[in-house]
């Protein structure tokens, strides 16, 4: 049975202005282990699905209007949240986008740590400290036995990244879901977060589940790709599969879109043309379809489900899926023993 | 934070020493001259003759300054145009007074006002909420000497629940050391004497309290929405904490920075509050006798009461703005 | 903002519109605010058809002169009758004209010379700014209202004094808030644009900069008058009001009758209602206007 189960997860935001449907019924399935790249643009809902996971949505406004997720064997949904409390830092952790607002600036972060720590190990003071370093030393941050004692803004934000991260994992998750965690940083010290993180993942038989806009940061990282658009999955797949075939229009004109170092020098960068619809109203037919070059009647009338193509383990929600002539073929270095992460 | 704070100290000299000049020019541009202003119709001639040369007058202005400045310095305020007696004395006495009074109705408005606003922010848009907010509001909107008259006239006169005028039943005996009657009380172990010094206290501190209390509210409450929305807030509930563990350390601990600058400000507002209010209640503090000096136009009085308050509120903010700056770490470790 | 919240914003196509209307949008909605309006409309109504509304004139003599007892509310007189015989009520009406007139004139004045004083010190920058600046902070060191007692205790008493006091002491806030909006409008990239191009600094100013600027001072300006009505009321308390024993102002009708509290309770307690009432209607609007403005600071 796989770790941690997703069926039909639907999210809406109620606020007086208007009603918005972030999450569309979205489902996968994630083994212990397993890496999983949930993208897509901003607003898409892929942060709100993690949150929602959780029972972290802002309230009032944010509520689950439907679904299943199941972990261990029990509906994280339906338990009531002090149990939730239990899973939710221990169990599942998650690491933000923006490390110098994510981190408390009273607290030293040695504190953060070990509240962790204190509160789902039951630690005594000094063996929480005594962890505290240690993490530290493991996401390779030098001096831990000073920084402990230091405050949020008196690290660099790759540092202070790391600093999440070593909070994140200290009571060993089984889930560690990144919500857009190199965004914020520089390129060079997003390389290096990345490297962390997989060296994590192989050394704790931790899942993943890395939610970012940018492509290039899945290509190394995970082993299997969802691409969410409108709160919908529009296409699943292994990661080297959606490099190679990507069938669904969207996640074609996400690969056109990115600078590529072994592209022609003259080639055109492509842009998706249009805008994200507004997720106000009820989407009639394919949600990409204003923007499809590939759409059809049917298109604009039925809404596409996820179904398989090309194999087993490869999935597009589209009524008219990209031909075989217009296929990129791109090659991505394969990430670890390919298989592992269930659809 | 060492330099951050020997900057502070650094710019609140200019500030000063502008304070020291605008009183000066005030006693020099006071109606009939400083003789008739600073001793009043019956000074004698000698007196006004010694006067003239106290100040200076017939001198240049920066020595008139420079005479005028060593005094303050030195302690000497002059004397009062009525009494005759010396300000610094008077302040000595009154000042513990207006003191206590402050204090007490800072307490007030502190105690209520915080978890006023922090129950208001956690239950936001609800029934409480909207409560406090027209209530403070309306706090806001009394003139704090009507709503001194209106304490007095409902609870004092009414009710007959509280006494209505000064510190002390006066009946009462009590050692003064301190002149802070709740002190003397305390050290002298009467408890008699204690509650009643503290039920002399309620009405004054109350009426004193209620505007920076409403202003404490609604910065509590704006602070407390706002740390909530915070990242590192979502972090913590990320982390399974509980949620009273998040409210005391993530969200109290930073929404109250903010707070304790706008407790510190309250300063002007309670002295100028004590003017219009200790009279209302007779009480003997630095506030009622200023509302004198205007009313005898005792112009040196006036002028060392508008210096030492000024003072009081620049050295005020100073220490509000040094103990931000320790309290929070992004100032303190630079 | 959450991630998720930001993602919720970012979806919502916003209709293209101005600040104002915007603006103007929610303080229609907005249900305090809307009671402020109406409170100060009843105020202005009541200020300008005084001699209709108010059965006597404000110095009247009309029952008997019992300055020990003073007759309390009755049918004939709404108020009842104060010290000196006159009816209460049409003090209390009069005594609007003045609360209102108080307060425009002297926030026009404090507005007046704090923007000119901001606008200098926001322009030219140098310093201009931190002299003027300097004087501000001296100024903002010394409580309003003892300032107001320095300066009317220079000026002398009166009414037209009490209005130039009370105004001198809001200078200094519209001098900030205007410098500040300056300085944070001079570096933005459309005045840079603009300057670019070459258009004139004057013209920069007048048509770029103040528009922007003027949101926030209008709200400082209506909180500026609530402030003003209570300050005048505290300096009529204190004194050092219009020397006229009969002149129908709420704060000296409440210094009067203080001493009165005990058997006359009306005497005070109407006039106050009436600065209490007038005062929250300022503030009722001021701060709807600052939440049209700023709908963050609700959120």
């Amino acid at each position: 049975m796989a770790l941690l189960s997703v069926k039909d997860l639907s999210v809406k935001f109620v606020t007086r202005k208007a009603t918005v449907r972030a999450v569309n019924g979205i489902s996968f399935d994630l083994e212990a282990g397993g890496t999983l790249g949930i993208v897509g643009e901003s607003g898409c809902g892929k942060s709100v699905s993690s949150l929602a996971m959780l029972g972290i949505l802002p309230k009032p406004a944010g509520r689950v209007m439907r679904g299943e997720v199941n972990f261990d064997g029990v509906d994280l949904l339906k338990i009531p949240d002090s149990q939730l409390r239990q899973v939710r830092g221990k169990d599942i952790a998650m690491i933000f986008q923006d490390p110098m607002t994510s981190l408390n600036p009273v607290l030293t972060i040695g504190r953060q740590i070990t509240e962790s720590l204190r509160k789902h190990l039951d630690m005594s003071k000094d063996d929480a400290k005594k962890e505290s370093i240690s993490l530290l030393g493991r996401v390779g941050i030098p001096a831990a036995e000073d920084r402990i004692k230091d405050f949020p803004h008196q690290f660099s934000g790759g540092m202070r990244q790391r600093v999440m991260i070593a909070m994140a994992i200290s009571c060993r998750p089984k889930i560690l879901i990144a919500d857009e965690p190199t965004t914020a940083l520089d390129v060079t010290i997003q390389a290096q977060i990345l490297d962390l993180l997989k060296h994590l993942v192989a050394e704790e038989n931790m899942a993943l589940i890395l939610i970012t806009h940018d492509l290039g940061v899945v290509a190394g990282t995970c082993e299997r790709t969802n691409v969410m658009y409108a709160g919908r999955f529009v296409e699943s797949a292994t990661t080297s599969s959606l490099f190679a075939r990507p069938r669904h229009p969207y996640t074609l004109g996400l690969l056109k879109s990115v600078p590529r170092l072994d592209a022609a020098r003259k080639e055109k960068l492509e842009p998706i043309g249009g805008t994200p619809l507004s997720m106000t109203q009820d989407i009639e037919g394919c949600a990409f379809a204003p923007r499809c070059i590939y759409a059809t009647d049917k298109s604009r009338e039925e809404t596409p489900e996820l179904a398989r193509i090309d194999s087993d383990d490869h999935l597009v929600a589209c009524w008219n899926p990209v031909p075989d002539e217009d296929l990129p073929h791109v090659e991505v270095v394969a990430t670890q023993a390919e298989g592992r992460t269930a659809r | 934070m060492l330099n951050y704070a020997l900057r502070r100290v650094i710019l609140t000299i200019p500030i000063l020493l502008g304070l020291s000049i605008i009183v000066f020019a005030f006693v020099r541009a006071l109606p009939g001259g400083p003789e008739i202003a600073l001793l009043g119709e019956r000074g004698t001639d000698e007196q006004q003759e010694q006067i003239r040369e106290d100040l200076g007058l017939d001198q240049p202005v920066y020595v008139q300054y420079g005479r005028y400045m060593s005094n303050v310095l030195s302690g000497d305020l002059g004397s009062s145009t009525r009494t005759r007696q010396p300000i610094v004395e008077e302040l000595k006495l009154k000042f513990p007074a207006t003191f206590e009074l402050s204090i007490a109705a800072m307490f007030f408005a502190i105690l209520i006002g915080v978890p006023l606003g922090f129950i208001a922010a956690k239950r936001y848009q609800g029934l409480l909420d909207n409560t406090s907010l027209v209530l403070s509001l309306i706090g806001i909107s009394f003139p704090v000497f009507f709503l001194a008259l209106l304490l007095k006239y409902i609870f004092s006169i009414k009710l007959g629940l509280l006494p209505t005028i000064g510190r002390l039943d006066i009946t009462r005996s009590l050692e003064h050391p301190t002149n802070f009657y709740v002190l003397d009380a305390i050290i002298a172990g009467d408890t008699a004497a204690l509650g009643d010094a503290l039920r002399h206290l309620v009405l004054p501190a109350v009426a004193l309290g209620t505007i920076p209390l409403a202003i404490v509210a609604r910065i509590t409450r704006a602070a407390v929405l706002d740390v909530t929305s915070e990242d590192y807030v979502r972090t913590a509930r990320a982390k399974g904490l509980d949620p009273r563990v998040i409210d005391r350390r993530h969200v109290l601990k930073n929404a109250l920075l903010p707070v304790i600058t706008i407790i510190g400000l309250q300063t002007g507002l309670l002295l100028t509050g004590a003017i219009l209010t200790e009279t209302v209640f007779a009480w003997p503090g630095v506030g009622s006798w200023m509302l004198e000096a205007i009313r005898f136009r005792d112009y040196a009085v006036l002028q060392g009461g508008i210096l030492f308050f000024a003072v009081l509120i620049v050295f005020v903010n100073l220490l509000v703005d040094l103990s931000y700056a320790f309290l929070n770490p992004r100032i303190r470790y630079q | 903002m959450s991630i998720a919240e930001a993602e919720a914003k970012e979806l919502r196509l916003e209709r293209p519109s101005s600040l104002g209307r915007d603006a103007l949008e929610r303080f229609r909605h907005n249900k305090s605010a809307l009671v402020g309006v109406a409170v100060i409309l009843l105020l202005i109504l009541v200020a300008i058809f005084a001699p209709l509304i108010a059965p006597y004139g404000p110095r009247e003599q009309v029952g008997g002169l019992d300055s020990s007892d003073p007759a309390g509310p009755s049918s004939e007189h709404l108020m009842g009758l104060d010290e000196q015989g006159r009816d209460e009520f049409s003090r209390v009406v009069y005594g609007a004209r003045l609360s209102l007139l108080v307060g425009l004139v002297s926030v026009t004045f404090g507005l007046t010379f704090g923007l000119i004083l901001g606008a200098l010190a926001g322009y030219f920058g140098g310093w201009v700014d931190t002299t003027i600046m300097r004087i501000m902070d001296i100024m903002l060191s010394i409580p309003g209202l003892l300032l107001a007692i320095g300066l009317v205790t220079l000026l002398g008493r009166g009414l037209i004094q009490i209005m130039c006091a009370v105004g001198i002491t809001t200078v200094p806030i519209f001098a900030r808030l205007l410098r500040g909006a300056i300085l944070a409008q001079r570096e933005s990239d459309y005045v840079l644009a603009a300057r670019s191009v070459g258009v004139p600094g004057g013209r920069l100013l007048m048509i770029h900069i103040l528009p922007n600027a003027l949101a926030p001072v209008i709200v400082q300006a209506t909180l500026a008058m609530a402030t003003a009505i209570i300050d005048v009321a505290g300096l009529s308390f204190l004194g050092l009001g219009p020397a006229d024993p009969s002149f129908p102002e709420w704060g000296k009708m409440l210094a009067d009758n203080a001493s009165r509290l005990e058997r006359a309770a009306h005497l005070v307690i109407f006039p106050g209602a009436a600065v209490v009432i007038s005062v929250l209607g300022l503030n009722l609007i001021g701060d709807g206007l600052r939440e049209s403005i700023d709908p963050k600071l609700r959120s």
